[in-house]
């Protein structure tokens, strides 16, 4: 699959089967979209309706039980555990729902938690970190532990640490579950901007309305399956 | 994924760099519980090193006064001599043997004796002693000089230098006569008439109440050996050659129809008595370590715990397994070596003082350790090795009880972030 001539990212018939006590549980079936480069998308639907569960798939956290998942031309769900987590590093952002950002280490160092993963010299990561946390307002908090900073100012950190490595997509989990609504309004804001101004494609998980309403692409699932999309 | 060898290498070195900090930072994020575990691993090596210390302090004292000064660390003597230790299977003098032997430079001292049984009596008093025939060169080592309790070493015949507590118990003193009679070489019979012209501390209680000490052609005269000599007494440099004299000691200097025997050998119930108390005492380590091994892999299960999610994280965002993994083995490492650094400079400097101001048993128990014939006083041994192998231990048990949290690094799934 060429990368200038196909959509940025394809799921292709993507089938998620648990198995439980009570039985096998089909999570995700038979589910398939493309996701044009430069999107600002959600999959949306009730709790347990498989967004999380799609959307670890399309990270590479989770294996699929069938179909094809093509991220950029490359088919991720026919990697090896050791080419996955490479791919993750360089190629997917991710923002969890609690922020997850290392207690230990402060603002910047969390943003650039992946660039030094990625073997960035010292200089080039602390640069790109302290840029990014302005671009997402927190000049003067790159020494701040994250126990020093707000909730919405902790997801900040986390938007900017997605996007530090330059990744094609990143993958939004309930990112604003956690926030308040000034703080909602604030990262969204944030995170759409840098959408427009670096053309990175976001594909949130939500059930939050004020998420929805920014969202330019959506696709809506329902026990495990594609009901519609615009 | 292609990338190329200087990146691969650039994220290897962040990687480890990345390890490190984040061990050296997660030390401090619930110092209160990094104290407490330090603390436990300071306070067992603390306890253990002087435990250790004194244990064995204890039996090298044992072996120094009851082997090393009295009867030494290795004796030359007539293949027949022991057990029986009897004055009839003494050896001939051989002069020109004995300057070879001492010319060894594995030898540090060699010193022909003769030694006997005898009743000494002094007016209505009596006692059985051992008499030790010195030659003049022991007699005038410095570690016979500095024995002396009261009196003077002289060369007068007939002097007779006793046990302090045998002199106290023949109630004699510098000056006074005691009759000697005993049994002589080959059936003769032994008697004589000495003057006490000093008492010994020999550092043994046992010693001190059995001991009678002449002079070498005094003892000879005395037992009608003349020309014999009991054993040498060879105080070998190396401790090695003491444990089996028999190699090379012996190859080099062979003597006719005499041996050369370890006190291993010839003490086997020293040995046995030191294995039985040093099992206890490893028993008692075994136990601590178990304690505070039980100790740390609680800890560990809690670290593991409440960093679940944090793993999960770490690995979503792309860090290997092994890194996280690396991450958690250096934290442990470096909390279990401060506590081990800690309690082994703790233990050592107790040690020290220790053996500056040894520790004194008093009643019952110094009495059963005085009748068992040694001093009741616990000096530490000083050898770092018993800190450097105890401290290994506890850093050893420290990292087995990280697999928990080691384990948990690799069955945590980065889906449940």
């Amino acid at each position: 699959m060429s990368a200038a001539t196909h959509p940025l990212l394809r799921v292709d018939r993507v089938v998620k089967t648990y198995e439980s006590t009570a039985g096998p549980v089909h999570a995700v079936q038979s589910l398939s979209f493309d996701l044009e480069r430069g999107a600002f998308a959600a999959l949306v639907g009730p709790s347990g309706c498989g967004k999380t569960t799609l959307l670890n798939a399309i990270g590479g956290l989770d294996r699929v039980t069938s179909g094809q998942i093509w991220i950029d031309g490359t088919e991720i769900t026919a990697l090896n555990d050791r080419d996955t987590i490479e791919f993750r590093l360089h190629r997917i952002g991710f923002v969890f729902q609690a922020y997850n950002l290392v207690p230990v280490l402060n603002a910047w160092e969390n943003v650039a938690f992946v660039l030094e993963l990625q073997g960035v010299g010292m200089k080039a990561r602390r640069d790109r970190a302290y840029e990014l946390l302005a671009a997402v307002g927190l000049t003067g908090k790159e020494l701040q532990r994250p126990s020093q900073l707000s909730g919405g100012q902790q997801q900040r950190v986390a938007v900017a640490r997605a996007l530090a490595s330059r990744p094609s997509l990143i993958l939004a989990d309930e990112p604003t579950a956690n926030l308040d609504s000034k703080s909602t309004e604030t990262l969204l804001d944030i995170m759409h901007e840098l959408n427009r101004q670096e053309g990175t494609t976001f594909l949130f998980s939500t059930h939050d309305q004020r998420v929805i309403d920014r969202a330019e692409q959506l696709f809506r699932l329902d026990d495990g399956k594609l009901v519609a999309s615009n | 994924m292609v990338h190329s060898g200087a990146a691969r290498t650039n994220a290897a070195v962040n990687e480890a760099r990345l390890a490190l900090r984040l061990a050296w930072r997660n030390l401090g994020r619930n110092r209160r519980r990094s104290l407490i575990t330090g603390a436990a691993i300071a306070f067992a090596l603390f306890f253990a090193v002087i435990l250790r210390s004194l244990q064995l302090g204890v039996y090298n004292h044992m072996v120094a006064t009851v082997v090393g000064s009295m009867s030494g660390y290795v004796q030359v003597s007539d293949t027949a001599y022991w057990p029986s230790q009897n004055l009839d299977y003494a050896l001939y003098e051989d002069p020109a043997w004995l300057e070879e032997l001492r010319a060894n430079p594995d030898v540090a001292t060699a010193y022909p004796r003769l030694q006997g049984f005898a009743l000494l009596s002094a007016g209505e008093r009596s006692g059985v002693a051992q008499w030790i025939g010195l030659s003049p060169e022991e007699a005038a080592a410095p570690l016979w000089q500095a024995r002396l309790a009261s009196g003077s070493w002289t060369a007068a015949p007939g002097s007779l230098w006793l046990g302090k507590r045998l002199a106290e118990q023949l109630r004699v003193t510098v000056g006074d006569s005691v009759v000697a009679l005993g049994q002589g070489y080959q059936g003769s019979m032994a008697g004589a008439s000495w003057v006490v012209a000093g008492t010994l501390n020999l550092g043994n209680p046992e010693l001190e109440k059995r001991s009678a000490v002449v002079e070498l052609s005094e003892a000879q005269a005395f037992a009608g050996a003349y020309g014999l000599w009991s054993y040498v007494q060879v105080t070998p440099r190396r401790i090695e050659l003491s444990e089996d004299p028999t190699g090379e000691l012996a190859a080099q200097h062979p003597l006719a129809g005499a041996h050369f025997l370890g006190w291993q050998t010839r003490m086997p119930e020293l040995i046995q008595a030191i294995q039985a108390d040093s099992t206890g005492g490893r028993i008692i380590l075994f136990v601590l370590y178990v304690v505070i091994g039980f100790g740390l892999l609680g800890t560990m299960i809690m670290l593991a715990n409440e960093r679940q999610r944090e793993f999960a994280m770490q690995l979503a965002m792309g860090m290997g397994r092994g890194i996280l993994a690396g991450t958690v083995f250096i934290e442990v490492l470096l909390l279990s070596a401060a506590g081990a650094v800690s309690g082994g400079i703790l233990g050592r400097i107790a040690v020290l003082i220790l053996d500056r101001y040894p520790l004194r048993l008093q009643g019952e128990v110094a009495a059963a350790m005085e009748q068992q014939g040694w001093e009741p006083i616990l000096p530490p041994s000083l050898d770092p090795s018993i800190t450097l192998t105890h401290a290994g231990v506890i850093v050893v048990i420290a990292l087995v009880a990280a697999a928990w949290p080691l384990r948990t690094v690799f069955k945590t799934s980065p889906v449940h972030r």
